[in-house]
């Protein structure tokens, strides 16, 4: 029994560390329409922006939503100066563009900060045991920080007028349009916010493991299985289906070596993208 | 200077079976596919397989050939009725897939060690060994692109061109469009394959860290930067692109301000750049209000 209390807790590490950057990914699907493969770079960028934040002795947990503001930023003037050109020239531009991106930043960091492991200063800490369940508090306050601001998203998008915009835009744009919603307003807020998210969820990785310029480019499967195992479009989707894969992934080690994680994903994408491309999780936004 | 030279044409060689493998998917058909580098990955891998089981060079070319064919032929049976961005995702994960896949066996593919002592085609006499292997790959990329010129110009190039602009009103007077994808994947992936053959036997070693989405991203701006659909085009924008970024490794020598690791880098962060800026300018659309 005690080790399927382990599987446990890593699948929700997993799902805690997923969530947010596959919620960035569909957000970004349902508003503007294009899968963004930057998004993995993004969750690098603002690790390492963290890290460099952390270099002027603040602490994690101020650096992190700091470099998140600032890789939300860096998102932002990407999609004003080159993804806001080709607006309306449908998915294939800026899944190119960002593919670009892609290269641009995980090289930028690269150059900036070399291709040596590095790590946060975090103390190591005793993990605790919760009724068999054992958790570094490291892992605790992620999973916990991971959760409020999920909740945030999720309140922001139902209760906030910028929400039921964003929400708007996502089920019929044109309409949108009509009733007032102004859609470069819209698209830039998404772009932000997918950067925080994004950058949050690159922190929440580090944390886990270290950081090298690749760090986001790892997951990018993952969160792909988990943006369309959710139904793109949709934040709630994208939680409960990190979950659903964080614990799929980690219960198939009981059968698969560990190597093939990734590649299980790879499968599970694919096979929902054919057998079912609207997801398989139906929620609301 | 000439051995540099040498080493970039051979280069664009390679990337010209690439390219012109993504040109037939992507530039006629309009199957856009962004991990042509696992196709490259599995000729250049099962070329250096077969070498090592005591294959014939040409025999060895040959089964690359089909087996990156038989893959992309798998791919497209497998996504018919994807829409372009489901088949960007797909593709651009089957990519990795593959990559981890020769990562993680160690039986089949050496693992992160690769697979080294591959063989060089012999020498043809009274050359040096680099511009010999220049000479019998420029004949190869010549064989392709005269092969393309001639399937776009069949009718079969014609009905490739008809579903890129409409696939309902081929599929609509009986032409069987799965299939004609399907050949379309299978011949892109196959010179992909021969591209990924040529790789393994210049590098005379490989191993799966060169197989990245770089070679995807390279091969995309050179189809993009010819006309899209042209095989002459794509090979002038293959020529322009490495070019651009195998000739700027000649930087090295001159620039100290920044290290290698720093070198590599920039290149790359202006491979990026270079593709960003070559599709804002190809689908760039009035600013919306």
């Amino acid at each position: 029994m005690f080790e399927l209390q382990i599987y446990f807790v890593s699948a929700l590490v997993s799902a805690a560390i997923w969530t947010l950057p596959a919620a960035a990914i569909s957000l970004i699907y349902g508003v503007l329409r294009y899968p963004n493969f930057a998004i993995t770079e993004f969750m690098t960028l603002g690790a390492y922006l963290a890290l460099f934040l952390c270099g002027f002795s603040f602490p994690l947990w101020f650096a992190a939503p700091l470099a998140a503001v600032l890789t939300g930023f860096v998102a932002l003037a990407f999609d004003q100066t080159l993804f806001r050109s080709v607006r309306r020239a449908g998915a294939l531009p800026p899944v190119l563009l960002s593919l670009g991106l892609m290269l641009f930043l995980q090289n930028a960091v690269r150059f900036l900060w070399g291709n040596d492991v590095l790590q946060y200063p975090i103390p190591l800490s005793r993990p605790f045991v919760i009724a068999g369940f054992v958790i570094t508090p490291t892992q605790a306050i992620m999973i916990v920080s991971v959760l409020v601001i999920l909740l945030l998203s999720i309140v922001g998008l139902r209760m906030t007028a910028f929400g039921r915009a964003v929400r708007a835009t996502s089920t019929n744009p044109e309409l949108a349009v009509v009733t007032g919603v102004r859609p470069e307003i819209v698209y830039g807020g998404v772009i932000f916010i997918s950067g925080f998210l994004a950058a949050i969820g690159g922190v929440a990785l580090a944390t886990e493991t270290t950081l090298t310029p690749l760090l986001g480019w790892r997951v990018l499967i993952p969160l792909f299985a988990v943006a369309i195992l959710g139904g793109l479009g949709s934040v709630i989707g994208a939680a409960y289906a990190a979950l659903l894969l964080g614990l799929v992934s980690e219960f198939s080690l009981l059968v698969l070596p560990a190597t093939y994680k990734t590649a299980l994903a790879f499968l599970v994408l694919a096979a929902v993208l054919l057998v079912r491309p609207t997801g398989l999780i139906r929620a609301g936004d | 200077m000439v051995a540099y030279l040498v080493a970039i044409l051979i280069f664009a060689m390679i990337y010209g079976f690439v390219a012109l493998g993504l040109n037939i998917q992507w530039g006629l058909t309009g199957l856009i596919n962004l991990g042509q580098v696992a196709f490259f990955a599995i000729g250049a891998y099962a070329f250096a397989l077969a070498t090592h089981a005591g294959m014939p060079l040409l025999a060895a070319l040959v089964l690359a050939t089909l087996v990156s064919g038989a893959f992309g032929g798998a791919v497209a049976l497998f996504t018919p009725r994807l829409r372009e961005d489901y088949l960007a995702i797909v593709t651009l994960g089957f990519s990795e897939f593959i990559r981890l896949i020769f990562l993680n066996e160690k039986w089949l593919a050496g693992g992160p060690d690769g697979i080294a002592a591959i063989p060089r085609p012999p020498t043809i006499p009274g050359l040096d060994t680099e511009t010999s292997f220049l000479v019998v790959s420029a004949a190869l990329v010549g064989l392709a692109f005269w092969f393309s010129q001639r399937l776009a110009r069949f009718p079969i190039g014609r009905t490739l061109r008809a579903i890129r602009e409409d696939e309902t009103v081929v599929a609509s007077v009986g032409k069987p469009t799965l299939a004609y994808k399907s050949q379309a994947f299978i011949l892109g992936a196959a010179l992909a394959g021969i591209g990924g053959a040529f790789f393994a036997s210049y590098l005379t070693y490989i191993s799966p860290d060169m197989f990245g989405p770089n070679v995807s991203i390279y091969v995309l701006a050179a189809v993009l930067l010819g006309t899209q659909g042209s095989s002459l085009g794509t090979l002038a924008g293959t020529a322009v692109v490495a070019a651009l970024l195998e000739g700027t490794r000649l930087l090295k020598d001159y620039i100290t301000i920044v290290d290698g690791v720093q070198l590599a880098a920039l290149r790359l962060m202006a491979l990026g750049l270079a593709l960003m800026v070559i599709v804002v300018i190809r689908y760039r659309t009035t600013r919306s209000p």
